[in-house]
């Protein structure tokens, strides 16, 4: 399940955690679950811990689109990972 | 199960084990209350706590181990958990679980049934699970792991009698384990471990099992590679050659520890209740639909933009001409009897420079709490997955696309957010779009400006204004990903969150905080612009006319009349947003206050026709970035690419600028 995972990453879309869960025949808390362990070993990256202290200046730090500081987690794909 | 107490009393050692937030340090407090111990871990910066109590006729020593995701040598709180397992070999291990994300918290599990110690599963927080409608039924958890589970609230102190006593239980009874189910490999994997196992046997310390050993170096764990490669350097030899023909050997293994969770989930766990899920799915099936979920967002845009204007539009109108205006008259009268410079500097400098800005807080408030409530919602989440698939269907790569997104909040954390990209090309490239992206200061300029021009019609020039802006960025988005990317595609993967009421407190915080710091700016770079454009507007004789910002204004006033402007004080304004966007209403007030004295929105809208007022929102939308993105594109990228980015941005805003003006002017609008 998790090789599957990695084939549905590695195509380059931009994709829900339901939608994976969907396209796993899983629950969404397992590909999170999968997602964090792979985020551990370098397959992916969080999005918005780099920034933290700029967000800090930002008037919608905690508001803004992809979530940084906000209730959305947001992993990135790393080439090579 | 309870323990008979034996004719002896006897000591017994139980290791606390689980990943961070799973309830074991509330398990260890509630057990040992304050027979505790605190110290280090020996060599170590991490807090080890350690109890001593007696217990139905035993001493139990209990150990709470670090919190660790799992046992591979990742950090050192996860080399001291495995380390105490394996070297002091406790007499029985509690595993917390969290019953409310039990997927999370069985990797752990996972890894520590392939070590000898004897388990016992306390699940945690099944009070939480319940409230989010899932039930573990843990009969049927101890039958598919092999392990007495033991249902417990931690917080409340249920169930930990129990808990301990199956600790005890299974201390005098190890053999018990032998039915332990465990994760599986692939058969071609499984042979390799067999065979590693079998090299190893005997070559390390004792208390590392080979099979464990074998299994870690097939991980890629460094402190077990090291540790093969140093005692057992021949055996090292055959297995590396072994992992150069099995690459993949840690995706199997892992993905086999979840082929474990995933099964003891789906026959331990009854599923939500299918309802919340159902209708955040079914509203998703619009709201992030490739074209419909588009056009809500449109519509979602417009909306933010409608309920601004009739909300905050005539508050804002009352403060700057039922306030602001007649404020600055008193204040110069009351004043009369000083010298005439310090009635100009309060009423005109103060009053009509920060003043007037202060008149549009209206307009944040408005906004901040529609987005507020769009987050709060969870509808953001889906915006921002709406956008990235138009931006891809657009060719604009993912990568460029976050930065850019975080940017409509304010550009720095978007220059900032390129550090994603890894390819320094690329992300240079990106840091020249940012820019473009209007932040909210720029979009409440607009928001301010917009209805002074064109009255009734403002709400559509800007939604206008931001789609242009929007295709600007995209065309050149479009461009970028050709030259940097060659079209690749990364994925982003979003956690979505399920819809649901809204918090009245949470905005309301949310607004307060953002408006309170809105305030303390302004009371900085927007007062000292505003005092020093007053000053060059009043020195040296006090008239506008012969001033030093008159010569100034007189020397670029060539290019405001490309663009239409035939005042020379429109440019100094657009000129002053340099420092911080806000500041071209602060110079607004200050200069048109000085001569006219009456309704700011009034005179300015006198003084340009409506193309050269569209020229000037359109160069607003798109002049240079402020002072603090410069700063962050210097930073981030070198001064050289802060100067492009200057030059880009100039070029672009006065050539859409100038494009505007002539084609509205040609076709007579």
């Amino acid at each position: 399940m998790l090789r599957r995972l990695l084939h549905l990453l590695e195509e380059g879309e931009t994709r829900r955690v339901d939608d994976l869960a969907r396209a796993l025949d899983t629950s969404p808390a397992l590909v999170e679950a999968m997602l964090e362990t792979l985020s551990r070993q370098g397959y992916l990256a969080p999005v918005g811990q780099t920034c933290s202290t700029a967000c800090e200046k930002c008037p919608l730090a905690g508001k803004c689109a992809a979530g940084m500081g906000g209730s959305t987690q947001v992993w990135v794909w790393k080439e090579g990972g | 199960m309870t323990s008979q107490a034996p004719a002896q009393a006897r000591t017994l050692t139980i290791a606390l084990a689980g990943q961070p937030n799973v309830g074991k340090t509330t398990v260890f407090n509630m057990l040992t209350g304050l027979n505790q111990h605190v110290g280090n871990w020996p060599g170590k910066t991490v807090e080890q706590k350690t109890g001593v109590f007696e217990y139905k006729g035993y001493t139990i020593h209990l150990v709470d181990l670090p919190g660790t995701y799992s046992l591979t040598a990742n950090s050192e709180e996860e080399r001291i958990a495995r380390d105490y397992i394996l070297r002091e070999q406790p007499d029985a291990v509690i595993v917390m679980l969290n019953a409310a994300s039990l997927e999370r918290t069985l990797y752990l599990l996972a890894e520590l049934v392939m070590l000898p110690s004897p388990l016992v599963v306390g699940l945690n927080m099944v009070d939480v699970a319940r409230q989010n409608d899932m039930v573990v039924e843990e009969h049927v958890l101890a039958a598919a792991l092999g392990l007495p589970v033991i249902p417990v609230v931690a917080s409340h102190n249920q169930g930990l009698e129990a808990l301990l006593d199956a600790a005890i239980e299974t201390a005098l009874h190890p053999e018990g384990g032998q039915s332990i189910s465990r994760p599986q490999l692939k058969p071609e994997h499984q042979a390799i471990l067999e065979r590693a196992a079998a090299l190893l046997r005997g070559r390390l310390p004792e208390h590392y099992p080979p099979e464990w050993a074998a299994l870690k170096v097939l991980e890629g764990d460094s402190e077990i590679t090291a540790l093969v490669q140093r005692e057992a350097p021949d055996a090292w030899e055959t297995i590396e050659a072994w992992l150069m023909e099995h690459e993949d050997t840690y995706l199997d293994i892992a993905g086999g520890r979840y082929a474990w969770i995933e099964r003891l989930v789906r026959a331990a766990m009854r599923q939500p209740r299918a309802g919340s899920i159902t209708l955040t799915d079914r509203v998703d099936r619009i709201a992030t639909h490739p074209f419909w979920g588009l056009v809500v967002l449109l519509g979602v845009f417009g909306a933010i933009f409608w309920v601004t204007y009739t909300l905050a539009l005539p508050v804002v109108n009352w403060l700057a001409d039922g306030v602001i205006t007649p404020l600055a008259s008193w204040s110069s009268r009351s004043l009369s009897f000083a010298p005439p410079w310090v009635g100009g500097l309060v009423s005109d400098g103060l009053i009509g420079g920060v003043g007037m800005v202060l008149s549009f807080i209206p307009i944040l408030v408005t906004f901040f709490a529609v987005l507020g409530f769009l987050e709060d919602v969870g509808y953001l989440a889906r915006a921002a997955y709406v956008m990235d698939r138009f931006m891809h269907w657009m060719g604009l790569h993912g990568r460029s696309f976050l930065p850019l997104f975080l940017g409509f909040g304010c550009n720095v954390p978007g220059v900032m957010g390129t550090r994603i990209i890894e390819d320094r090309r690329a992300r240079l490239l990106t840091i020249l779009l940012i820019p473009l992206v209007p932040c909210t200061a720029r979009m409440s300029v607009i928001t301010f400006l917009a209805p002074a021009f064109f009255g009734g019609s403002a709400p559509l020039v800007v939604w206008g204004l931001v789609a242009i802006n929007l295709l600007i960025l995209a065309v050149l988005g479009v461009v970028v990903n050709k030259i940097a990317f060659q079209g690749t595609r990364t994925a982003f993967i979003m956690e979505i969150p399920i819809y649901h009421m809204p918090n009245p407190r949470t905005i309301a915080l949310f607004v307060w905080n953002k408006t309170k710091a809105f305030v303390e700016g302004a009371g900085e770079v927007i007062l000292i612009t505003a005092v020093v454009v007053w000053w060059l507007s009043y020195w040296p004789d006090g008239n506008i006319a012969h001033s030093l910002l008159a010569r100034i204004g007189t020397w670029v006033a060539p290019v405001g009349h490309l663009l239409g402007w035939g005042d020379w004080r429109m440019t100094v304004a657009l000129l002053s947003s340099f420092l911080a966007k806000e500041n071209t209403i602060a110079t607004l007030g200050v200069l048109y206050g000085i001569e006219a004295g009456h309704s700011l929105s009034a005179t300015i809208a006198a003084t340009l026709s409506r193309p050269g007022a569209l020229a000037f929102l359109t160069v607003q939308m798109l002049f240079i970035p402020c002072a603090a993105t410069i700063a962050a594109i210097k930073q981030e990228a070198g001064g050289k690419w802060a100067a492009a980015s200057v030059g880009l941005l100039l070029a672009i805003s006065l050539l859409a600028g100038a494009a505007v003006f002539w084609i509205f002017t040609w076709i007579g609008w």
